[in-house]
């Protein structure tokens, strides 16, 4: 009886043990240092060092079904990479069936926003950095694209 | 001193009583809105629209509602791309806006001198800070000026046949591009000078209105037109949505009620219907072995009535047969006319239509909410989704049309569907991923299961091949109650 007992925890143990490779979580923070172990994702976008005046980025590409995608961005005066959060979710998705996924991530504007985008699968991982600059809307390009009208300005400044 | 008797007071307070007994009655007339303020708003609407109106052609009216861009693709000139359908504000300004500007060129005395462009310049306008207004079909003289409104004055050529308009506009410099349809298309641009352009506000607005379906422009999205395995077409978009629970509510969609307006069991229904086409006349009735209800006049005109609610009718009218060569206007009078004997309740706008040697087919579809309605008969989806076609040919008239009746429902649903989940239908759809995909159009509509009596609320409707098969399937735009 007891030896049943023994090896009905024994089972239930190694069952837990293996499936939760699978379920384990993101790491919480990484360095940056990190060598992946297997290419799991092609990234379409965003390209490397790209830039934009749009706070809103697409990160799309292509990957085996089933890969975790999980969004990290390194903080001002940080060293490492932290998870990226939207209204207190982490920023992360499931590659589904077809093996295509789009998605579109708020950045920080007026800043270069250094991205680490961490794919794992099956215990393999891999690491993908993007640097993201969201420009700043200057005076310039804010009368360059309309945004602003001259007259506008002209008038705003005398009634100052 | 001023002094009011009390026979006075009397009076006024009985005027006070009349036209709130006629407010109120008023409300309950319009059954479909609720409460004063929905009262006052068709009340205002109509005196407001009666206004504007006024002293207009009826064919103008209607060529003003019907003839309608498609859609309007609002472009930020980064990855944000939006698309407006016609009931919403936005949709409107920017509508009334474009549709001055193109007045002034086309009926502008001075000398336009269109430069062509490359195809490639005018599908590269939408990763420019643009807006583009598509029409299905090409707008010649007859239409333009019914929809100008140009009393007459002559057009200038250089817009004729049009059925595409860009604008891109950065600071004060617009410039107006053109796609023409006919035998070849041709691509041109206008630089337009002293042109008042485009409200900076009406840009600015749309691309922070988290109302609105932000959608990604998948060529750009993916780097190039695609790979071995997913191809898109030249202008396929898809929603997307930031990681933003709020952002997702705020995109509200309607639960519709769509009926069948005709019952094919209700032999009173069927035989008023006949009876209102046929104008009174007499006629044999047959009962076909498929349900079908078929009745033929002594001018053998005839009404047919399918039992899932399509209904065609075929006739002649020899007062049109003898103005036929007469001009378009007469055959686009008659079009609307025939749309106007169905009585639908329906937005209707014309998707398409040709003129081969003087036949003409004119495509109409419904909209509920601005919102295309399709109609899946038996089960397949539609190649064409006009609810409306017409024919005219030599004063022989024949339409058809699906007899269905709508209501809004006070449910309102939030978006929950992007390019993620549309795309995996796609593949679980064809039970492989060793398969070459080329998407041709996403589009948001609401289906309608013709003949079935059902609640229904928007999906994306996508056109693609497999492996080179024409295939279509729907995807939930909403699933969560919120």
């Amino acid at each position: 009886m007891k030896s049943k007992l023994f090896l009905t925890v024994a089972a239930l143990m190694v069952l837990v043990i293996m499936f939760s490779g699978t379920a384990l979580a993101s790491p919480a923070s990484l360095s940056g240092d990190e060598e992946g172990t297997a290419a799991l994702v092609e990234l379409s976008k965003p390209e490397e060092n790209f830039s934009t005046f749009s706070d809103l980025c697409h990160f799309s590409g292509t990957a085996e079904p089933g890969v975790k995608v999980t969004v990290y961005i390194k903080k001002s005066n940080g060293y490492t990479y932290e998870k990226l959060m939207m209204n207190e979710k982490e920023v992360a998705w499931e590659v589904g069936r077809s093996g295509y996924f789009l998605k579109e991530v708020e950045l920080e504007r007026d800043k270069v926003n250094r991205v680490l985008i961490y794919a794992e699968k099956d215990g393999h991982f891999q690491v993908i950095k993007r640097q993201i600059t969201v420009k700043k809307l200057t005076l310039k390009e804010l009368l360059k694209n309309g945004i602003v009208k001259i007259e506008d300005l002209v008038s705003k400044i005398i009634k100052n | 001193m001023l002094t009011i008797s009390r026979g006075r007071i009397k009076t006024y307070f009985l005027i006070l009583l009349i036209i709130s007994s006629l407010i109120l009655s008023g409300s309950l007339w319009f059954e479909d809105y609720h409460g004063f303020s929905a009262f006052f708003a068709k009340f205002s609407n109509m005196t407001f629209s009666r206004l504007i109106n006024m002293g207009k052609d009826d064919l103008e009216i209607k060529c003003s509602k019907a003839i309608i861009p498609r859609q309007i693709i609002v472009n930020d000139g980064e990855e944000g791309h939006w698309i407006l359908y016609p009931s919403e504000d936005k949709y409107s300004k920017l509508w009334t806006t474009v549709k001055s500007m193109f007045k002034n060129i086309s009926t502008s005395q001075a000398r336009i001198r269109p430069i062509d462009i490359k195809k490639e310049e005018w599908d590269g306008l939408l990763v420019k800070r643009s807006i583009v207004l598509d029409f299905n079909y090409p707008l010649n003289q007859e239409i333009l000026s019914l929809l100008l409104e140009t009393n007459g004055v002559e057009l200038n050529q250089a817009v004729l046949d049009v059925e595409g308009i860009a604008v891109t506009k950065f600071g004060q410099e617009v410039v107006l591009y053109i796609k023409k349809g006919g035998e070849s298309s041709l691509y041109q641009k206008l630089e337009l000078t002293n042109q008042e352009g485009i409200d900076d506000k009406d840009f600015e607005e749309i691309f922070t209105d988290a109302s609105l379906i932000r959608y990604a422009f998948l060529p750009e999205a993916f780097g190039s037109k695609g790979n071995d395995y997913l191809a898109y077409g030249e202008r396929v978009f898809a929603p997307t949505f930031v990681f933003s629970d709020s952002r997702k509510k705020a995109v509200r969609f309607n639960e519709v009620e769509f009926k069948p307006e005709i019952s094919a069991n209700s032999e009173k229904e069927i035989n008023q219907l006949a009876h209102k086409f046929l104008n009174g006349g007499d006629y044999t009735y047959f009962i076909k072995s498929d349900g079908t209800h078929l009745f033929i006049d002594e001018r053998n005109n005839t009404l047919k009535v399918y039992s899932d609610g399509l209904v065609e009718f075929e006739y002649s009218d020899s007062e049109f047969a003898n103005t036929w060569d007469a001009d378009f206007k007469t055959v686009l009078r008659e079009v609307f006319n025939s749309v106007d004997k169905i009585g639908a309740n329906y937005e209707y706008f014309l998707t398409d239509f040709t003129n081969e040697s003087g036949r003409y087919t004119f495509k109409l579809n419904y909209a509920v909410d601005g919102i295309p309605v399709v109609f899946n008969r038996a089960g397949r989806l539609p190649e064409a989704d006009s609810a409306v076609e017409v024919i005219l040919e030599k004063g022989q008239i024949r339409h058809r049309w699906f007899a269905l009746g709508y209501e809004v429902l006070e449910t309102e649903y939030g978006l929950s569907s992007d390019h993620d989940s549309i795309i995996n239908a796609i593949f679980a759809n064809e039970h492989s991923t060793d398969i070459r995909l080329n998407i041709e159009d996403i589009r948001l509509v609401y289906q309608s299961f013709a003949g079935v009596p059902a609640s229904r609320l928007p999906v994306w409707l996508v056109h693609y091949k497999a492996n080179g098969e024409k295939k279509s399937i729907t995807v939930d735009a909403v699933k969560d109650r919120s």
